[in-house]
């Protein structure tokens, strides 16, 4: 995060179905505000409420942190979704397009990764996961 | 002389009070107690009727003798008598009627405290009575307040009723949704399968007499049709009814209906009493187990549309739902945003893969697609076999309809990316199949259609059918608007024109555009 863009930054308790509808309509204020057009805006925000919904669905809560990002010349926006859940046991296998547990598509974690410029996943099993996404300001 | 006094002592005894104006006749055995003093007093004046007779004849009898005497003694004068011997026997006469009117005066006092006491004795019994009834109505209010079903309730309501007041048949009768009825949701006694059922509406008949006018009413023998107009002949002879209104506030809510039929004895003013304060109760147990069963439809229904729509337009369609549901309710004519996604090859799929596959596929299409159209507050319209139909800006307006149309197409087009990838996985031929979705924003009209039986929300207009010629020009994969779309969603940057098209049904050729979604 950079001085010059302290207002793109926030938190957002993840709990129950309706925190979806916060997270995206706070996730899209945020990207146009930054200046995303309306597809890579509706991207994040597809790609914000997938990861919010697996927040509900696998570890009960969790929170978003959203911020503005820099790269040299790039600017960006940044989510991290972190949850106290039971973790993922190995992560390369929930971003093989098709695995899922709860006899989803298994499309949530690969698709989502496809929506984000780049996208990292940390988790420990008993101890939870994070997933943070990161979009960048097309030319 | 025993007939002749009893007669007159009947006119002269203590008036006894009459059973119309008064408490009720007193029990066999009081009645009996009451005979034996009045038995006694009449005795007593017999034979103080007796002792004036031989007192009478006594004196007669005397002056007689006095008369018929000689005069003895020497130069005319009367022998002066010392001691006159009837003197005793006369005193003695004299003595008893006294002492019979005094017993007289003491049984007739004795009497009136009787029947005072007797009298205090019914009020004690009555009132002994009155709160039985209550102690038993009030424990049935507290055991209704805890139930949630309304039914439960209503029967608990009828059987108390019943067994209190020794009624012959109890009905609840409940103002319908409408308003204007009362319908009787639930009986028990004689007959009590024909007043199931019964609409009254109100203002009609004792029932609906009782909730216009809000007061509890006690009739004795038939109600007279002249002052309850609408009156319905009733299924056996009722002999005393009370009907209570059962109220919220000033809200009248319904009405509890006491029959006794075919006997003498009567509900008395007392017992109305009791049941209007019982009504009072009951009315809050049966509102607060309407309420509950109302929050729960709702909430089953929130839950159920929820999946549907977005939380804003769901609010907004329960807030609205009499008006949506009513054909031609809630008709308006509105800019709307209406958006058609078709799969592209998918009959020709469905000649390749097997049924159940087919039915998983669109059941995660239909539930992703619906998905889409909540999470960016559209309606959901219908699904036509692999057809989705919404549109964007009612019930809810919305500050931009087209790009809440676009968003959605977008998203749609990458869940359906997914979707196709996913089943390819399982079986490739999924691969094949894609997505066309067309937008168009214009002047609709937008309400229910269709029958009170059956009725949906939709949109109809000439910018609706366009919508439709856009999506089923796209080809997979595509998703093309109209000029006005693109124009107000302010997207140019991602808008591609196409060209100018001539759909069927249209005069002139249409702007077309493609978004350039990926």
């Amino acid at each position: 995060m950079t001085a010059d863009v302290p207002e793109f930054w926030g938190k957002l308790r993840i709990a129950a179905p309706n925190d979806v509808v916060v997270v995206r309509k706070n996730v899209r204020e945020v990207a146009v505000t930054m200046g995303f057009n309306v597809v890579d805006s509706t991207r994040i925000v597809t790609a914000a409420a997938e990861l919010a919904r697996n927040i509900i669905h696998y570890a009960g809560s969790g929170e978003l942190n959203w911020k503005a990002v820099e790269d040299g010349k790039r600017k960006g926006l940044r989510l991290e979704f972190i949850d106290q859940g039971p973790g993922i046991a190995d992560p390369s296998q929930v971003m093989a397009p098709g695995y899922s547990t709860s006899g989803g598509l298994g499309m949530g974690l690969p698709g989502t990764k496809r929506l984000a410029d780049e996208m990292d996943l940390l988790s420990e099993i008993g101890k939870g996961t994070t997933v943070v996404i990161t979009q960048w300001l097309s030319d | 002389v025993a007939i002749g006094l009893k007669k007159f002592l009947s006119r002269w005894r203590l008036e006894k009070p009459g059973p119309a104006s008064g408490p009720a006749p007193l029990p066999i055995e009081e009645e009996t107690a009451i005979a034996r003093i009045e038995r006694r007093i009449w005795q007593l004046a017999l034979l103080a009727v007796v002792v004036i007779l031989y007192l009478t004849l006594s004196i007669i009898g005397i002056q007689l003798l006095d008369s018929f005497e000689p005069v003895s003694g020497v130069g005319g004068f009367r022998e002066e008598k010392t001691v006159d011997p009837l003197l005793f026997p006369l005193s003695l006469g004299v003595l008893v009627l006294l002492f019979s009117a005094y017993l007289i005066i003491q049984q007739r006092q004795l009497l009136r405290t009787t029947r005072q006491l007797f009298s205090e004795r019914q009020t004690t019994s009555e009132l002994n009575r009155s709160i039985d009834i209550l102690s038993a109505l009030l424990e049935v209010s507290s055991s209704i307040n805890a139930q949630k079903r309304i039914m439960a309730i209503l029967t608990t309501i009828c059987r108390a009723v019943r067994q209190s007041f020794q009624a012959d048949r109890v009905s609840v009768m409940l103002v319908d949704h409408s308003g204007k009825n009362l319908k009787t949701m639930a009986a028990m006694g004689k007959a009590e399968e024909k007043v199931k059922d019964v609409f009254v509406p109100l203002g009609q008949g004792v029932a609906g007499w009782v909730v216009h006018h809000g007061q509890p009413l006690l009739l004795q023998g038939k109600a007279d049709p002249v002052a309850f107009p609408g009156l319905k002949p009733k299924h056996g002879e009722i002999s005393s009814a009370m009907c209570v209104p059962l109220k919220i506030g000033q809200r009248c809510i319904g009405v509890l209906n006491v029959n006794r039929m075919g006997r003498h004895s009567e509900f008395s003013t007392n017992d109305l009493r009791l049941l209007a304060v019982f009504g009072n109760n009951a009315a809050t147990a049966i509102n607060n187990a309407l309420l509950h069963h109302r929050r729960k439809e709702q909430i089953r229904l929130k839950t159920v549309v929820e999946q549907l729509h977005s939380p804003r337009v769901v609010h907004e369609l329960i807030d609205k739902a009499d008006q949506l549901v009513a054909p031609g309710g809630l008709r308006e004519r509105r800019t709307i945003g209406t958006l058609f996604a078709d799969i592209r090859g998918f009959s020709e799929m469905s000649a390749l893969i097997d049924p159940e596959m087919m039915m998983a596929f669109l059941d995660a299409f239909y539930a992703r697609m619906a998905q889409a159209v909540a999470d960016n507050e559209g309606t959901l319209d219908k699904f036509i076999g692999d057809e989705v139909m919404a549109f964007f800006g009612a019930p809810e307006a919305l500050e931009n309809v087209s790009l809440n149309a676009l968003q959605t197409a977008i998203e749609m087009m990458i869940f359906f990316g997914w979707l196709r990838e996913s089943f390819s996985l399982r079986q490739p031929q999924f691969g094949h199949v894609g997505l066309g979705i067309g937008i168009n924003t214009g002047p609709v009209v937008v309400g229910s259609v269709g029958s009170r039986q059956r009725s949906e929300y939709t949109v109809i207009g000439d910018a609706v059918n366009l919508a439709r010629r856009f999506c089923g020009h796209a080809r997979s994969g595509e998703i093309l608007v109209g000029e006005t779309t693109c124009r107000q969603a302010a997207i140019e940057k991602c808008c591609h024109f196409v060209g100018e098209v001539a759909f069927k049904g249209f005069s002139g050729a249409k702007k077309v555009y493609r978004i350039q979604w990926q």
